[in-house]
């Protein structure tokens, strides 16, 4: 192998790998006696220049149109690539933001390092065609992101939550590697690119694949394996929150959708997951809706509705076209901006507080911070799906893609049987319930933007930096600009497929 | 051959049935043992020597012993588990697991291929398995170098855990 | 000579094993032991697999063991690290005592 291409192909990496030692180097060297504080924010500043130098190398890479491929699959950086990787690297750099404002223990360079390292295992994630560095980047993401959970040593239900998302994630990762086990007897390979010039079709591969989406589904938080969610969101550090339901999705759905694109053609392999998939998106749409109705506290809501969006995505999946594949990656892209934000402006707003979160907590946050309340108001609309804001688009797209798929029948036996039924059923029930995600959205807007009287748990402005203010600004602006002017991004990740 | 497979895959069974249905923790560490001794003994026979060697040095040697500190940290040191040791919702775990291996079996029973395979006669050198590591999954290796990090980062915070933790929020 | 199936029924029955241990024991460490198990049970069908495959040479199938002892060792030494952090505040490690969590 040529060395000198993987270190060209990694470097956008390699520099952020030197910065999180630089954070880490810095930290040990230099601030002992400083307060965490400041400690955590110097450690932000290194490891924020780390990632805007690797988003410059990216973006020369990508001028140039360079494709980068290593051996067997490990890496496949063509212009998707690339953009999947700046994508993640762009949310780390928002969340980094984020996290400098407030630090949850004396650590304060290890929870910038650790975040650093869980989004590059995202990249590798992201971008790979092999199923052992799927593996490896997988759990260099969920190691890093079950340490970061448990990141605030002070509380007992942080360190709770950690190990509940321990336990369910490393029965995930059992169940991936058993999968993949199943893959390598099946076809002999490790390389997925390999799979469409194969044309048997054991139950070996069947199951295979059937266990390996268990293992992502856990990723995505698809039910059934969605237990975790609502307890990781409430009790993890808000960054880290905000990027367990940013970065660790998006990589994730890159990763499904590379998978499901390259199984062997053919109605076989079609309907041997169809029906499992299908089953999870309505159970997720069910479950997560409903269970975001009855919630009181507004980080547990937006788990919930995490849940529901996992749902939503697999929509585009199921629908099994190139449009379909794309809708779903253009979905989770912009959900993912939104959550960010929303999460963002939350800890923002409370995580210095002793208020834990529920939802009265932010009352009266549109007098104090106008500007961030109405950052929060585009983040959670664009979430519910209201035009124009990118949200809808996605929903839009993802809907389209599976009604094209439907065989037009004016007999209406036909349209409703089979795969048409469920593509029929699917999209109707997701129009009934964005419908009633509505209602958990607007009571969260209700608490922000329309009650007179201030909470007392509401932090003040002091220590949010222009830096983190622009970060909020800019992902409410990527959110508007993503729902009015949707087609040049689409049209780039329809060109993938 | 087939007579040390019957012994082998006998005492791995045992030794997994042993960690996970003991009461005793102490006990259930050493089933585990058991079972990764047991299961090397299996890669052996499999002509996977190297492995079988890196399974006893990495799970026999790191893994139970990491294990057994874990148990003395957290239940004293006769890791007698009484109290939390009962099942939790035995029936339907039992249940689920029990569909979940009939899955599992699935390919072995119609998988006609599966029966026809015979082992070929090559067996794993160490060099050949170094320069795979080197060539084409340098990059993974390099991969799995960072998850080590994050490992080591994640283990240290989480199980430190400063008692000052509180304090040093007071003071920003 | 054992045939492959024999392993893989061996894989499979192991693998449940572990899901049992995980499904109905409530002492963490139990479950973390369960894990560990089921990834071992992955490892002997990798092994077997590259055995009995036709493209020995490639080495994947134990190069991917290679990798999961490794990286179940990492996530053995995170695990007990959370497990020992949730000692700290409950003085337990029976997951159904921790229930501060609900919704």
């Amino acid at each position: 192998m040529d060395y000198l291409t993987l270190l060209e192909a990694t470097l956008p990496d390699l520099i952020v790998v030197v910065a999180l030692f630089a954070a880490l180097g810095v930290d040990y060297g230099l601030c002992q006696g400083k307060s965490p504080h400041e400690r955590g924010r110097i450690a932000g500043e290194v490891s924020s220049i780390g990632l805007l130098l690797a988003l410059c190398c990216l973006a020369f890479q990508w001028m140039q149109g360079s494709v980068f491929e290593i051996a067997e699959g490990q890496l496949n950086l063509d212009a998707t690539g690339l953009a999947a990787k700046a994508i993640v690297y762009g949310l780390t750099l928002a969340v980094i933001r984020f996290a400098t404002r407030h630090c949850p223990t004396t650590h304060a360079s290890e929870y910038h390092a650790l975040i650093l390292l869980s989004a590059l295992g995202m990249g590798f994630l992201a971008t790979t065609e092999n199923l052992l560095l799927a593996f490896v980047a997988l759990e260099l993401v969920s190691l890093s992101l079950y340490a970061l959970v448990a990141f605030k040593t002070s509380s007992p239900q942080s360190a709770e939550a950690g190990l509940k998302y321990f336990a369910f994630g490393g029965v995930a990762s059992a169940f991936f590697v058993f999968g993949v086990s199943y893959l390598y007897g099946a076809t002999g390979s490790l390389d997925i690119g390999t799979w469409s010039d194969w044309s048997d079709r054991s139950t070996l591969f069947a199951l295979g694949l059937v266990f390996v989406l268990v293992g992502l589904g856990f990723k995505v938080a698809v039910v059934p394996f969605h237990l975790w969610a609502p307890d990781v969101y409430q009790s993890a550090p808000t960054p880290v929150a905000a990027w367990v339901a940013s970065g660790s999705k998006v990589a994730s759905v890159f990763f499904l959708v590379k998978l499901i694109a390259a199984l062997p053609p053919g109605p076989e392999t079609a309907t041997m997951i169809f029906a499992p998939l299908a089953t999870a998106a309505i159970f997720s749409m069910l479950i997560g809706n409903l269970g975001a109705l009855r919630q009181s506290n507004l980080k547990r809501l937006l788990a919930y509705a995490s849940i529901a969006n996992g749902g939503y995505l697999l929509i585009g999946l199921l629908a099994g076209s190139p449009d379909g594949y794309a809708a779903s990656i253009f979905y989770v892209v912009v959900y993912a901006l939104a959550n960010v934000g929303a999460f963002g402006v939350i800890g923002l707003l409370s995580d210095r507080m002793k208020g834990d979160g529920r939802l009265e907590d932010f009352s009266g946050s549109w007098r104090r911070h106008p500007g961030l309340s109405f950052a929060f108001l585009l983040f959670l609309l664009s979430s519910a799906g209201i035009p124009p804001l990118a949200g809808f688009v996605g929903k839009y797209y993802l809907f389209y893609s599976a009604f094209d798929q439907v065989e037009m029948s004016y007999v209406l036996g036909e349209l409703l049987s089979g795969r048409n039924g469920w593509l029929v059923f699917l999209v109707c029930l997701a129009l009934v319930m964005s419908v009633i995600s509505l209602y958990y959205y607007v009571l969260a807007l209700k608490a922000f933007l329309v009650s007179e009287d201030e909470s007392p748990h509401l932090d003040d402005d002091e220590g949010i930096s222009p830096g983190i203010k622009l970060c909020v600004f800019a992902l409410a602006l990527l959110v508007l600009i993503l729902g009015v002017y949707p087609g040049p991004f689409m049209a780039f990740l329809q060109a993938a497929f | 051959m087939t007579i040390a497979f019957y012994v082998f895959a006998s005492v791995a069974l045992l030794g997994a049935i042993l960690a996970v249905q003991v009461t005793n923790l102490v006990r259930a560490v050493f089933g585990l043992l058991l079972f990764f001794g047991a299961l090397a003994g299996l890669f052996l026979l499999l002509m996977a020597e190297f492995l079988a060697a890196v399974q006893i040095l990495v799970y026999v040697g790191a893994v139970g012993i990491l294990m057994l500190f874990a148990i003395m940290l957290t239940q004293r040191v006769t890791g007698d588990d009484r109290r939390g040791g009962g099942s939790r919702g035995g029936f339907w775990g039992f249940l689920l697991a029990i569909a979940t291996f009939c899955f599992v079996l699935l390919p072995v029973l119609r998988d006609a291929h599966l029966h026809e395979q015979s082992a070929t006669g090559a067996s794993l050198t160490t060099k050949l398995l170094g320069e795979r590591l080197m060539d084409p999954y340098a990059l993974t290796l390099e991969v799995t170098a960072l998850l080590l990090t994050a490992a080591l980062l994640g283990a240290i915070v989480v199980a430190k855990g400063t008692s000052e933790d509180g304090e040093g929020e007071e003071n920003e | 000579m054992i045939g492959l199936e024999h392993f893989t029924i061996l894989a499979a029955l192991l693998f449940c094993i572990g899901l049992v241990g995980v499904l109905t024991r409530r002492n963490a460490i139990i479950v973390l032991i369960g894990i560990e198990i089921m990834l071992n049970a992955a490892n002997l069908n990798f092994i077997a697999f590259w055995r009995y495959g036709e493209n020995t040479e490639a080495l994947s199938g134990p190069l991917f063991a290679l990798f999961a002892i490794a990286v179940a060792a990492a996530e053995v030494a995170v695990g007990l690290a959370l497990v020992i952090a949730v000692y700290r505040h409950y003085r337990s490690v029976d997951v159904d005592k921790l229930k501060s969590l609900k919704g």
